[in-house]
Formats: C-alpha cells, structure tokens, sequence
C-alpha cells in the first residue's frame, strides 16, 4: 500500500515538474489571421501574450500603456520589471522575451554583441538630477554645493549604469576629488537612493529625473547630459520574438510617449 | 526536625495533594505511594522545586516554604543520578563548597563511607548505574543538609544490586545521623532502608507502624486503581 | 516499508534541489570570470567586510539568544519573556528590504544624529547590526532548544546545592549546551554572510568600507556580468563551507578531549 502511494506521489512530483516547464515554454499561440495593412487601427491579438521586460523605474507610466493596450488590442501583457541589467541577464539565460525596455542603451548593444537583437530602438533621453531631502535643501542648492564639508550625498553604486552617469557628472564638473568623502552611501539600485533620500537620512542624491519624479523628490539642479553622458532608455525586440506584438506594442509606447514626458523624461529626437 | 502541613496542589484540574501532612524527626521515614500518587510532587515541594498552592513545610521550626531551594538547606537526590557530566566525580561531590556549603571533612567521611575513593577523578558517563547513584547520594550529603530528600533514586536497579546498595545506603545514613524522608513506590525497598513508614494515597498521607500495615494498604490501593482503570 | 518510500525519495529531491543548484553554478565558472574577479580590489574589499561583520553579528546574536534562553528556562511566565517570544520571530519574518528600512529609520541620523552626520547608519556597524537583526531569531531558537533538551533534574540537584538561577545557568546549564551554542553561532554566521538587501540599506553599501559580498554578486548580475557573479557566488559558498568546517573540526577536537 505505501509502495503504491509513494509511485502517485512520484508521478504527481514528475507532472508537476512538467506542467510548471511547460507554462513558461507556451509560445505556440491560436492563428489568427493577419488582418491587412490598412485596417492597422484595429488590429486584435486577442488571446496572445506579450512576453514584456521593462526596467523598473519605467514602471508607473508603462503600468499605464499596458492597460491601454490590453484594452485596445485584446492581448494580455506579462510584464516583468527589474533592473535593467538583471534582466539583461534573463534574456541572455534564455528566458522568453519579445520586448524589453532597458533604462540604459549598453545593455541593448550588449544584446546585439550576444546576438540576440532582432532590432533596437533609442526611446527616451533622460537626466542625472541632484535632489535634495528636507534637511538638505537648505545647504545644498547646485552641485557644486556638494563640496561643503557637511553636506552627506548618496550615489548609486559605480559599478552600475547609474552610479557611472553621476560619477561623470562629478567628475567632469571637477568636483570629484572634493566630494567624494561626501559620499556615504552607495546602494545598488537608484530607488534605494531614492529612498534614503526622501526619508532624510541624507542631505542629497544623484538620480534619474524620472525616478525623481516618481517619488516626489524635490530637484535642486538637473544635470546636463554633456557631464554625465547621454542617458538613453531604448527598445530592444528579442531574436525569436513574435514580431507583429512586439512591434504593435512599442509603436504603440511611442504614440503615448506623453505619458513618459509626465514624469521627466524627453523623447528621442 | 521536618514539618509539612496541610500541602495542597492541583495541576490544572488533576488535584495531587490534598492536604497532605507529615513529619519527620531524627529518623529515616519512607513514603510509599503508587504511580501517580503525588509522593515525587510531595517531596520536590519540600525541596522547594516545586511551587505548593497551600500548606506549610518548617525545618526545625523555620518556615521554608517561601524560600527557593537554594536557601532551603536540603539536600536531593533525585531519581536519576544527574550528575554534572562536564565534572569529574570530586567536582559533582564538592559542588556544594562553591556556595559555602560543607566542609572537607564531611568530604573524607563521606567518600570513605561511601567508598568513592578510587573514582574521583572519572567522569560520570564512565560510571556504572551503582556508583553514579553513589556519587549522586554523596554530593548531596556533603553540605551537611538539614534533611536528606530522596525521590525513589534506585527505581531503575535491579533487585540484586538494590539489596547490596540499600543497606550500605542505611549505614551510612544512620553515621551521619541524618533526618531521611526516602520515597518509592516499592514497599521491599522501604523495609531494607527505612524506621518507619507512611503511605501517599488519594492526595493524603497516613503514617503507618509496621511494615505490613504498608504492605496491606498499597495492595488495597493497587487493586483499586486497577478496578479503576476497568 | 515506511523506510523504503523515505530512501526512495530523499537521495533523488536532495540531490535536486540543494546540490544541483549549487554545482550548476560551479559548473558555469569560465577563467575569464575567475581572473577578472581575483584581481578586483571591490571583491577582495567585500569578502573582508563580510567575513569581520558575519563574525561580529554571529557573537552579538549568540549574547543576545543566551540571555534570551536563560528566561526560557527560568523565568518563563514573567512579562520580559512574553513580550521577547512574541517578537522573537518578526525579524526573519519582515521582507529584506522592509528590515533593512526599519533599521535605517530608526537608526539613521533622524534619531541618532548625535552618533554621526548619518546616524548610525553607513557605517560597518550598520552592515553588523542588520546582519545581527536577520539572525538573531536562528541563534535564539537553536539555544532555546538546546536547554529544553536539558534533564531538569540536573538544575534541580544544582539549585539545592546553593546555586540561584544565574548561577546555575553559567556553571552547569551553558557548559552542557556546547552542541547548541555551537550550532547558534554557525547558523547566525551563515545566515550574515548571505544578507544583503539589509545590509546594502542600512549599511550603504560602500565599496572598501561597507560592501559586502552577497551585494557585489547582486550588482555584478545587475550589471549583466555574470561571469564575476559566478566566480564572486562560487567563492561566497566555498567561504561559508570552509569556515563551517573549520568550526565544526574545532568543536570536534574540543568534545573529544
């Protein structure tokens, strides 16, 4: 009797294996038939997925153009938010993607050298802007502020994108060498220095104008992109994606780029 | 001189002494009881081990009963030897000196009557049953206690080795002129250690004369537990 | 036959899913990563504020789960034990990320300002205090167990002698506990050195001063170079191996002697 309880529990452990395998492997969608070019309006992919990576901080406008596209197209989006280079590191370990919205242009040209582009686009601009807390706004109203030897800054750590653009920005303002000691604290993602910002345990931060703006933060200069170099958020389609979604979706991101420009990014020109 | 009045203690709703009362003068007094019948609760309140929801314990006219053990100056043995297994033999019998208690006088007697000289250095687990429980008695009587508490410490003997310890057991009490309250469940053991007897039954406790007497009583109660049970 | 189905399948689900996940990341090491890691001085930098901060935390949560048991064993209905029990297990309970804010708000210069220009906060005792705070529920339950393994008898017997509470605690009850202060540490050690969401929050995580290994593994897979993010994770977990054995061959010659 045990013998034969432990053989259904086998098989349900091998099942269960199998069933969750394979719904993460579902890229067989129902045909649907190709409407033609003019009625382009009015194109349904209803009953398809979109495999969606999108860099946490795009978070808030694009958790809008999800919806509007669900509604005006019928597919169902399963977004994934994440750091830019974390899901970078999905999509090269082979997980399945169509469409992925990086927060930094290196990751999709690391994409092209893995060979795993079927086309990218440059999307946004944004800035690097220095935000202020409560205590800090008093003592800190430019950069070059920084240098003040009371003033406590928080950068995101150098060795991702972020803490690399606001390192140029001190460097190339000269200010570096002063304000280094300033620095104390490095996090690894910009909405922990959002955070630490905002809860005023330090005077100062170095983020992205968008992540500013979502967490409300006050902003005491915004960054020129020739100090920091050119942020570009872009679009990348995945090799093997289903081309027609993927491309509906980010025409679709463009025509609502608005929605972006609320909170502080620009176009591209 | 050992006085308990009146113990009453109640684990949730299973009462276990119900007015239990007893003394103890210069003597070796056993207390027999079934399983079950409150005699380990009995003697653990005396030694302060355990809380009594009423009731009195006076040690030669002092009132314990407040006290925790520590203060208590009665010495345990419990029913397993316990001994402390990161000490050798001479540290578990000199514990006591730690806090002042005893002397090394008493020590040599001790080890001397209870013929430990050769083990002092062992530790414990090295020990067979019969000298741990040896060790066990002597750390206990080194402090030169009041009373000697003793909670059926031999239960786990056989009978053959229960009939050569429990005598020498008697000598060695009867030196030292110790007051002995010793509880058991076994009527034979009480006959080869103790003066006299009292038995535990339903809560209350009633001093008996003669070794028979208890004999008859624990049967009684021992058939009416069992027609209990049916 | 109750063996059987238990052999039949604990061999095969333990070999799954503890030792193949951790082979597979030995087995995707590449030499480039290797040397591009070993030479890094961040690395070098995390693996010492790790192991200095892992061992600090790992003695502070031993002191705290002593004290911790001695009321587990002594003074169990009083109100300082309640209270201790009930909250005993919040901290493994809290989200990283949630501990790591907790410890930052009520650390950071808004309330310790006195402490510094960030508080507490930033600082290596940041990254021991929250490696402490999501460990210290391990130490306390392991000690916990230990005393309840403990023969009343034994602190019965010494209380008689003369001993009160404290003093039986440290003359007989912690001697007798090696096994379980030993396991207390380890398991508070492993658990420090695998923290980081907290550590990166409180302690801010500043390469050379307070970066520990676990985030430069996290940043290094953000930053799309998993390469160093194997070679760092292989390390991390040939480090907590070494130490552990270390550790346990000590306590070994120790309970032999």
């Amino acid at each position: 009797m045990k013998k034969v309880i432990g053989l259904i529990l086998a098989v349900l452990l091998v099942f269960g294996v199998l069933i969750t395998a394979g719904c993460s492997q579902k890229t067989d969608n129902p045909e649907t038939p190709n409407p033609p070019a003019e009625e382009k309006e009015k194109i349904s992919f209803s009953g398809q997925t979109l495999n969606l990576y999108v860099a946490a901080g795009m978070k808030s406008p694009m958790d809008t153009i999800i919806k509007s596209f669900q509604d005006e197209t019928g597919a169902t989006v399963a977004v994934n938010y994440g750091p830019s280079g974390g899901l970078y590191s999905q999509i090269t370990q082979g997980q399945p993607c169509d469409l992925y919205y990086s927060a930094d242009w290196l990751y999709i040209e690391k994409l092209e050298e893995d060979q795993k582009l079927e086309s990218g686009s440059k999307f946004l601009n944004d800035n690097i802007v220095l935000v202020v807390s409560e205590s800090g706004k008093s003592k800190v109203t430019k950069l070059e502020d920084l240098a003040n030897n009371e003033v406590t800054l928080v950068i995101a750590d150098p060795q991702a994108p972020a803490g690399i653009y606001a390192k140029n920005a001190l460097v190339n303002r000269g200010l570096w060498d002063k304000v280094s000691p300033r620095i104390k604290a490095m996090p690894s993602t910009v909405n922990q220095v959002a955070i630490m910002v905002k809860e005023d345990q330090l005077d100062a931060g170095l983020i992205y104008s968008s992540v500013a703006n979502g967490n409300e933060l006050e902003i005491a200069e915004v960054i020129d992109a020739k100090d920091t170099g050119e942020i570009i958020f872009g679009t990348a389609i995945i090799k093997g994606a289903q081309l027609e979604l993927a491309e509906a979706f980010a025409a679709h991101a463009v025509k609502n780029v608005a929605e972006f420009e609320k909170y502080g990014w620009k176009a591209y020109e | 001189m050992l006085q308990a009045r009146g113990i009453s203690k109640c684990f949730g709703r299973l009462t276990v002494l119900q007015d239990a009362s007893l003394e103890i003068c210069n003597e070796i007094k056993a207390l027999i009881g079934i399983n079950g019948s409150g005699k380990s609760t009995f003697l653990k309140i005396i030694a302060g081990i355990i809380l009594a929801d009423n009731g009195q314990v006076l040690l030669n006219d002092k009132d314990i009963i407040g006290q925790p053990p520590e203060n208590r100056d009665v010495g345990y043995v419990p029913q397993h030897p316990a001994l402390f297994r990161h000490l050798n033999v001479k540290e578990n019998i000199l514990y006591g000196m730690r806090n002042g208690k005893g002397s090394l006088e008493a020590f040599e007697q001790i080890i001397e009557l209870l013929d430990l000289k050769d083990i002092l250095f062992k530790r414990p687990r090295t020990l067979s049953g019969g000298y741990q429980s040896r060790v066990s008695l002597a750390r206990a009587l080194v402090p030169q206690p009041k009373i000697l508490l003793m909670d059926e410490p031999l239960s786990s003997m056989d009978v053959v080795l229960k009939e050569r310890i429990l005598p020498d057991f008697r000598s060695v009490l009867k030196k030292l002129e110790i007051p002995v309250l010793y509880v058991t469940h076994d009527p034979w053991e009480a006959e080869l250690l103790a003066d006299n007897y009292a038995i535990i039954d339903n809560g209350q406790i009633k001093q008996v004369q003669t070794s028979t007497e208890a004999f008859d009583l624990i049967r009684t109660s021992i058939l009416r537990d069992f027609e209990r049970g049916q | 036959m109750n063996k059987e189905v238990v052999r039949i399948f604990f061999l095969p689900l333990f070999l799954l899913l503890i030792v193949f996940p951790v082979l597979a990341l030995v087995f995707n090491l590449t030499t480039e990563g290797i040397k591009a890691t070993l030479v890094d001085p961040y690395f070098w930098n995390s693996v010492k504020n790790t192991i200095i901060a892992a061992l600090l935390a790992a003695a502070l949560g031993l002191l705290l789960a002593i004290g911790f048991a001695y009321y587990h064993l002594f003074y169990r209905n009083s109100v300082v034990y309640k209270i201790a029990n009930l909250f005993n297990d919040l901290p493994i309970a809290l989200p990283h990320t949630v501990a790591g804010l907790a410890l930052l708000l009520a650390f950071g210069r808004k309330t310790c300002g006195f402490l510094g220009e960030t508080g507490a906060a930033f600082t290596l005792f940041a990254v021991i205090l929250a490696m402490f705070f999501v460990s210290y529920s391990l130490a306390a339950r392991t000690l916990v167990s230990g005393v309840d393994q403990m023969e009343p008898e034994v602190i019965d017997v010494a209380r008689t002698l003369g001993d009160h509470p404290g003093k039986v605690f440290f003359r007989i009850v912690l001697p007798l506990m090696g096994e379980a202060l030993f396991s207390g540490f380890v398991l508070g050690f492993s658990r420090s050195v695998s923290e980081f969401a907290a550590v990166i929050m409180f302690g801010g995580n500043m390469p050379g001063k307070t970066q520990v290994l676990a985030s430069y593994v996290f940043t290094k897979v953000e930053t799309g170079d998993l390469d160093m993010a194997v070679t760092a994770a292989v390390f991390c977990v040939a480090l907590s191996l070494l130490i552990v054995s270390i550790l346990t061959i000590r306590r070994q010659i120790y309970a032999a002697s």
